[in-house]
């Protein structure tokens, strides 16, 4: 029965070198495709080309990615935040606990082209907003809204007890405590929740397909009209071929090191603040 | 005398298991109170039933009636009665501000606004926990680059911000070394002219020296509870007897 | 004043609290609301396990069956799940046994930026490589469930590997010393006992997995071929989610299809929420015997 032992051994290297190869082809994949597109004017023009996309820029797919995911941003951090406090501070009874835990990992469980589908009834049909970035911004958010709340949580939770208690033990409420204790204990870890929500956001596809990104738009000057994306721009210059490869490499290149630079400073940023308050 | 604290029937339940059970006693002002007993016997649950601290754990259910110079905690609003009766815990715990900022963050939220008002409470609220001598200079340094004993002191200090009545400990000196536990005994000492103190300790030598009246629990029940002198030198129950010896010994 | 604010703002918490919950309300009401209407031209039976799928009808009459697309959906997380795991329990077992602390808080980030990469990246690449890979293998045009199933590995991974390798240091914490003190050699602890204890935690980390896998959708979508066909590993096939993406554009508002394609969302939604119940139920059921 030895040989399960070596095994095991010889499964567990297999997986960790299989891990890091995936990790490090998908990264150097697209950057040594992808770097040599990338100018000035790749950044800062409009796309164009007989065959659209097939020359020219992404800036308005750039600027309009944004815009999407600062909506979706903005809408999900308020109500994540607060009910992250409400299950934390307020929520006094288990069974409730448990209930409300449910139901927000039900909402992180709806598929985020059910999202889109939710966003095209309401937003684009019923309230007659039309494709517009506030309705995919609302799908979104509620992709996203789960994913803050659990990491907020997670943030509230960590910062000692004692802290708390001994604010509540000067006579102080719940609202002073939260304002001048826990916020401030846990800015870096809610920022960074934010942020990465956001790119999380960013990256997404299905939600926007036809709820407000559109295959071309100039850049956008208010939040109720369609816009570019960067993924769905993406997702076009594949299917219309070989023809627009290249800039295929420089749209996928700049959508990653946008995403990858916003989380790595996002996580730098938490692990600063967090050093000050937490296991003083 | 008149008592400040009454504690009537009271019981604290943590789901189904009882943490105390039918506490009656009562705690005189301008006296120290040690609290003592083996651990797990519900001495800092005691603590948090009287500042109300225990309505902030879901599971806890208290039983049996506290009051404050007369009232019903229960009737009383909890920032209230949290604001009249302070607690010290066990690990100093100051906020990582400044020392200044630790010490006006209650003053703050009680309104005080002007800065002389507050630099005045800062001053003699450090003084009082003995502590302004050494760090008048510094009161801008981090809260958390203070000693152990310091942190203590100033977690004391802070805790008379609030301009309490009754202030309780819970066994304040445990984290500390025999030094700083003789200061922060000295300042109870001199502390207890305005305020009544509790405080919670496994150190009955550190009883003996500084205790007025003693009370000692086991498994939740309040087995005895009468004057320090009487308690350590002829303890009435046998329970008692063997806990003092047992430790001392 | 402070009474009021304090007030205020507990009934701001509370209110955006109910608000949070209601959402998940909203979305179920909008997609019930808009699948609904098909049920009164479709039977629910034609419905799941219909197999033709002909929404327009140019030729013959129209037909809405998206049984292949279950099938091909559940086909894919599986596939999926299996590689994912071959790999990830692996990697896991590695970080958990082989990783100094140090290794370990390298590794972790660096297995995590798999998460971080969109899923329209992994299409991409996955059709500019993967496909053209099966398509020299001799698989007709490339696509295939397969394809899609490896991709799909790949973004499961990090979620799988940080959550196995965390239930195992719980366990190994537990049981290495009692297990080494019997004079076994580490990798034996690991195989016999530390792996088998950690199993309900690993099968909750699995269910988990599957749900992510079948809501995905763009990756899916670039490199299964798009057609409806029931799913053979080296065969094209179409997923739920690929069937609403690509075709809710060209649905006539109002139209059976346009119902159709909210139905199928609902199918979608359906069984997500019940492996989410399932979760929970586990879990609960775990912290009842842990107490």
């Amino acid at each position: 029965m030895r040989w399960i032992g070596t095994f095991t051994k010889i499964w567990a290297y297999a997986g960790i070198s299989a891990v890091c190869a995936a990790v490090l082809f998908l990264f150097g994949y697209v950057f040594f495709q992808g770097a040599g597109i990338i100018s000035v004017e790749f950044l800062t023009e409009a796309p164009k080309g007989l065959v659209l996309g097939e020359e020219g820029g992404i800036w308005p797919a750039i600027t309009g990615s944004l815009c999407f995911t600062g909506t979706a941003m903005v809408l999900a951090s308020v109500p994540a935040a607060a009910s992250a406090l409400y299950l934390v501070f307020y929520c006094r009874s288990q069974r409730l606990y448990q209930a409300i835990r449910l139901v927000i990992q039900c909402i992180s469980g709806i598929p985020s082209i059910v999202l889109g589908l939710f966003a095209y009834s309401f937003l684009v049909r019923d309230l007659n907003l039309g494709r517009c970035i506030f309705s995919a911004g609302v799908a979104l958010a509620v992709m996203i809204l789960p994913f803050i709340e659990v990491r907020a949580e997670k943030a509230f939770r960590e910062v000692p007890a004692e802290l708390v208690r001994s604010s509540y033990s000067l006579g102080c409420s719940k609202l002073y405590t939260i304002t001048r204790i826990v916020l401030p204990a846990c800015r870096g870890e809610l920022v960074s929740g934010i942020i990465l929500g956001g790119c999380y956001a960013m990256g997404a596809t299905a939600p926007m397909i036809f709820t407000g990104a559109v295959a071309y738009a100039a850049v956008p000057d208010s939040i109720f009209s369609p816009a570019m994306a960067l993924p769905l721009h993406l997702y076009l210059l594949v299917a219309q071929g070989s023809t627009s490869m290249d800039t295929a490499y420089g749209t996928a290149f700049v959508m990653m090191a946008m995403i990858l630079l916003s989380s790595l400073l996002a996580t730098a940023y938490a692990r600063r603040s967090q050093n000050r308050w937490k296991r003083s | 005398m008149e008592e400040i604290l009454m504690l009537k029937n009271v019981s604290v339940f943590y789901g189904e298991h009882p943490v105390l059970k039918d506490v009656n006693m009562g705690i005189r002002p301008g006296r120290i109170l040690a609290v003592m007993g083996p651990s797990g016997s519900g001495k800092t649950t005691l603590l948090r039933a009287l500042n109300g601290l225990l309505w902030e754990e879901p599971e806890a259910e208290m039983k049996g009636e506290i009051c404050l110079q007369g009232r019903d905690t229960r009737t009383m609003d909890r920032e209230e009665l949290r604001r009249r009766v302070g607690l010290v815990f066990q690990t100093p715990q100051p906020f990582p501000f400044s020392i200044y900022k630790n010490m006006t963050y209650a003053p703050r939220y009680y309104g005080i606004r002007k800065k002389e008002q507050l630099e005045e409470i800062v001053r003699e609220k450090l003084m009082m926990a003995g502590l302004y001598e050494e760090v008048k200079g510094e009161l801008s340094k981090s809260a958390l680059k203070l000693s152990g004993g310091q942190k203590q002191r100033l977690c004391i200090a802070r805790a008379l911000t609030a301009e309490p009545e009754v202030l309780l400990l819970d066994e304040p000196c445990s984290a500390l070394d025999v030094k700083a536990s003789a200061v922060i005994e000295e300042t109870l000492l001199g502390l207890k002219e305005r305020y009544t103190i509790v405080i919670v300790t496994h150190n009955i030598s550190q009883a003996r020296r500084i205790a007025d009246d003693a009370a000692f629990f086991s498994e939740g029940r309040l087995v005895e509870y009468g004057k320090a002198e009487t308690l350590f030198t002829a303890p009435e129950k046998e329970e008692t007897r063997s806990f003092l010896t047992g430790v001392c010994g | 004043m402070r009474k009021k604010l304090d007030k205020i703002f507990a009934f701001f918490i509370c209110g955006m609290t109910v608000f949070s919950i209601l959402v998940l309300g909203f979305v179920i009401y909008f997609i019930v609301r808009e699948a609904l209407p098909l049920f009164s031209e479709v039977s629910v039976l034609d419905f799941l396990f219909g197999s033709r799928w002909m929404p327009v009808d140019y030729t013959g009459t129209v037909s809405f069956g998206i049984f292949n697309f279950i099938a091909a959906t559940i086909a894919v997380s599986f596939t999926a799940l299996a590689l994912a795991l071959g790999a990830g329990l692996g990697a896991a077992v590695f970080l958990a046994f082989v990783a100094t602390e140090r290794l370990r808080s390298f590794l972790y980030p660096f297995v995590d930026l798999l998460a971080g990469i969109p899923s329209v990246i992994y299409g991409f690449v996955g059709l500019q490589v993967l496909v053209k890979l099966f398509l020299k293998a001799g698989v007709p045009t490339g696509s295939c469930v397969l394809a899609a199933g490896i991709l799909l590995a790949v973004m499961l991974l990090p979620f799988l590997v940080s959550s196995c390798c965390e239930t195992m240091l719980k366990e190994k914490e537990k049981y290495e010393l009692v297990a080494c003190a019997l004079g076994v050699s580490r990798w034996y602890a690991a195989a016999t006992v530390i792996l088998p204890a950690s199993g309900r935690n690993i099968l909750l980390s699995m269910i988990l997995a599957i749900g992510r896998a079948m809501g995905e959708t763009m990756a899916v979508m670039m490199v299964m071929g798009n057609a409806n066909l029931f799913p053979r590993l080296l065969g094209k096939s179409e997923s739920i989610a690929s069937v609403i993406a690509l075709e809710m554009g060209t649905a006539v508002y109002g139209s059976t299809h346009y119902h159709a394609l909210y139905a199928a969302g609902m199918v979608l939604m359906l069984l997500l929420f019940l492996i989410n119940g399932l979760i929970g139920l586990i879990r609960s059921r775990m912290e009842g015997e842990t107490l």
